[in-house]
């Protein structure tokens, strides 16, 4: 019997849009936090979601990237429906297909750098040689390669964030979810880690879909989708 | 600061913190009752006459000989003060539960403008009032029991009883010292050694805390390999032989000789037996990163290998149990062979009655030890658990399974727990076997004293039963710091 996932992969579209949300709605008790979303997101392409705080944009990537399931409409992700599958079957597919960055990095503080770059590796069954050179090459990569036997107690903020870049890119996602990415960094380290954001997806052609309330990290980015009380402003700027 | 003030910032705090104070509270009614108990069985008022040749047992009044016979009172009242042990340890546990939320009250009490000694009176002063309510909960708890246990049943007396075989009489006994009470200062002396015996625990748990008005930072606990328990249990067991050529060979004045080589063998081995839990965890965890395959594998060891004393004081008072049981169980075997070759059916040397009730006592005192150690050994697992809480739920929302983060709990507590509670049960059944292993009678008889196996599997089962039923326990806390929904509020 084929397990829901590999029937998930078989049918998946390359062709078409990376991710849809479809009338998309998710509400916290009597709280709206997102409203009737409707976006589509190419393929390769990076978009920004922006808005003013409270304005619904992390409860919109949470449920973009399978976290959460909203509470109407739907996301489809390659053309299949990933708001209609379990639990279980969304963390497989955060796992292999998708990687999830946050404003802070949040690495597990009793494993080295390059432990927790391999760990999504190990989570998805590759040999630990396999995955610990696969995290080395990625620190290496990111500029963060002296590092890997580093305990996260013993970087600075702009280290802990590509070595949380790294272990999101680690399992070469098709999508990369960053909420917030350079909120905890200074604007140098946040540029850096930008750069380097922008740079994989265009020489990967993966798709990223980037939470920011700042307009200089939006500029990075190939089109806004501007978030209001939680839902989508009509004016969507796209850059050249 | 004032009383008032002091007692408002102290008790002003999240459902957590709560939850920490009522807690300590319970360790701390645990520890006040029992004590109350052993200082009811200590001043239980005279129930036999004891001459050169006689004893007269006609003041017997309890069902229980040990509670009769005035030899086996004050072991009984030390078997209820040792349990008094584990319920402190769970105060001492529960006081660090939460303490990541604590921290940062603590520190945005320091940004207010307190001093550190201010912030430190603050956490003695929530851990205090939970000791005094716990103490009070206690006391209370005492006279209930006293009350509703005091109801004399109709069983068999023995006060003619001489030894030889007779028909017992029955009489109304009671079934708990229920007719004792110890002084009134003993009250009072409880009531108040309990709050101020737990503020200073906490103030222990926060020897390595620096409060800063900024955050809460805990300097790194010391990583490598301690040996020393392991040290100290081999010394241990190096003395028992030591104190057996010294009775043997009449070495030196035995009235100081004996007791000193008892005493140190045991405090050795019991110390080293505690502590034991951290340096094999350590040991265990190393071989572990070593061939990990598995994520859960590598998380856990990371995780032992971090902080190898995380539970070990629960773990500590589960080793110790399981080695005296271990001691016990084969102490036992040795005096029921010793009670077969002198002939006695299906028994020690020692009267049916006492030795049945010594086994209920003793039993009794392990279950209760080895309980109140996983309620510790929970505390403390459900304490990692919040305190990685965003780490845990940034890891869910990347797509790592809940089920490989609950095999990270059971192996972070299996990993020390496991080589430990096989070494508890090695020593505590070898040290007793270490002065003979066979029974010689006068008549060149030789009876081969047995291994219990059977008890001891029983006794090892039930320590693991308790590691994994903590583990078990502390699950629905996983689950709830992995909620998705937190990532928002995170």
């Amino acid at each position: 019997m084929t397990s829901p996932v590999v029937h998930l992969a078989n049918s998946l579209t390359p062709n078409g849009p990376a991710v849809e949300a479809r009338a998309v709605a998710k509400a916290y008790g009597p709280t709206p936090a997102v409203r009737d979303v409707s976006m589509t997101i190419a393929s390769g392409e990076i978009v920004a979601v922006t808005g003013i705080s409270g304005s619904g944009k992390s409860t919109l990537l949470h449920c973009l990237a399978g976290i959460l399931t909203p509470d109407a409409g739907e996301v489809v992700y390659r053309g299949h429906a990933i708001s209609a599958l379990g639990e279980r079957e969304r963390s497989r597919l955060r796992r292999t297909r998708f990687g999830v960055l946050f404003q802070f990095a949040r690495l597990v503080a009793e494993l080295s750098a390059a432990d927790n770059v391999a760990l999504p590796l190990l989570l998805n069954g590759e040999r630990r040689a396999v995955a610990t050179r696969r995290a080395h090459d990625w620190l290496d990569r990111l500029g963060v390669g002296g590092q890997a036997p580093s305990t996260p107690g013993e970087l600075s903020g702009g280290q802990l964030q590509r070595v949380a870049l790294a272990r999101a890119l680690v399992t070469e996602p098709d999508v990369l979810f960053a909420d917030e990415p350079t909120g905890a960094l200074d604007s140098l380290a946040g540029e850096q880690v930008l750069r380097t954001i922008v740079g994989l997806a265009r020489e990967r052609d993966m798709t990223v879909v980037l939470i920011t309330h700042d307009a200089t990290v939006a500029a990075y980015a190939d089109r806004d989708v501007v978030l209001h009380d939680g839902a989508v402003q009509p004016a969507a700027a796209v850059r050249p | 600061m004032s009383a008032g003030s002091l007692i408002r910032l102290a008790l002003a705090g999240t459902r957590t913190d709560r939850l920490r104070v009522a807690l300590t509270a319970f360790g701390t009614t645990l520890a006040v009752f029992v004590l109350l108990a052993a200082a009811t069985v200590w001043w239980i008022p005279p129930t036999e006459v004891i001459t050169e040749n006689t004893i007269d047992r006609s003041g017997w009044r309890y069902t229980s000989s040990l509670l009769n016979e005035t030899v086996t009172r004050p072991w009984l009242a030390a078997a209820l003060v040792v349990l008094t042990i584990p319920a402190l340890v769970l105060a001492a546990q529960s006081a660090r539960l939460g303490a990541p939320a604590r921290d940062r009250r603590l520190a945005a009490i320091r940004l207010a403008g307190a001093t550190p000694g201010q912030v430190r009176l603050v956490v003695a002063a929530e851990t205090a009032a939970a000791g005094l309510a716990g103490a009070i909960l206690g006391i209370v708890g005492y006279f209930v029991v006293r009350r509703v246990a005091h109801r004399p049943v109709l069983a068999d007396a023995y006060q003619v009883w001489r030894g030889e075989p007779g028909v017992v009489p029955r009489k109304l006994l009671l079934p708990l010292p229920t007719d004792a009470i110890p002084p009134s200062w003993v009250f009072v002396a409880a009531a108040a050694a309990a709050p101020v015996l737990a503020a200073l625990l906490s103030l222990v748990a926060l020897r390595r805390v620096s409060v800063s008005p900024l955050a809460v930072t805990r300097q790194v606990p010391h990583r490598r390999l301690r040996w020393w328990p392991l040290a100290a249990l081999g010394a241990g067991i190096l003395m028992v032989p030591v104190h057996l050529a010294a009775d043997q060979y009449n070495i030196g004045d035995q009235r100081v000789v004996l007791p000193v080589t008892a005493w140190t063998a045991i405090l050795l081995m019991a110390v080293g037996l505690a502590l034991s839990g951290a340096p094999l965890g350590q040991l265990a965890a190393r071989a572990t990163r070593r061939a990990a395959r598995r994520p859960a594998t590598l998380l856990a060891a990371q995780r032992v290998l971090a902080d190898p004393w995380s539970g070990a004081r629960s773990l500590a008072v589960i080793l110790v149990s399981t080695g005296i049981g271990a001691c016990a169980i084969t102490g036992l075997a040795i005096l029921r062979t010793q009670g077969a070759a002198a002939g006695v059916e299906g028994g020690t040397v020692a009267g049916w009655s006492t030795e049945s009730g010594t086994h209920k006592m003793g039993l009794a005192v392990l279950i209760a030890c080895l309980v109140t150690a996983g309620a510790g050994l929970l505390c403390a697992l459900v304490e990692g658990t919040l305190a990685r809480r965003p780490t845990l739920v940034t890891l869910v929302a990347a797509g790592t399974p809940r089920a490989t983060l609950a095999r990270v709990t059971a192996l972070q507590a299996l990993l020390p727990a496991a080589p430990a509670i096989g070494l508890a049960l090695v020593v505590g059944a070898a040290v007793p076997r270490l002065p003979a292993r066979e029974v010689r009678m006068y008549d060149g008889r030789v009876f081969a004293i047995p291994v219990p196996w059977p008890d001891l599997l029983v006794l090892g089962a039930g320590a693991f039963a308790v590691v994994l039923l903590a583990v078990a326990l502390s699950l629905p806390a996983l689950r709830a710091s992995t909620d998705l929904r937190e990532l928002r509020t995170e």
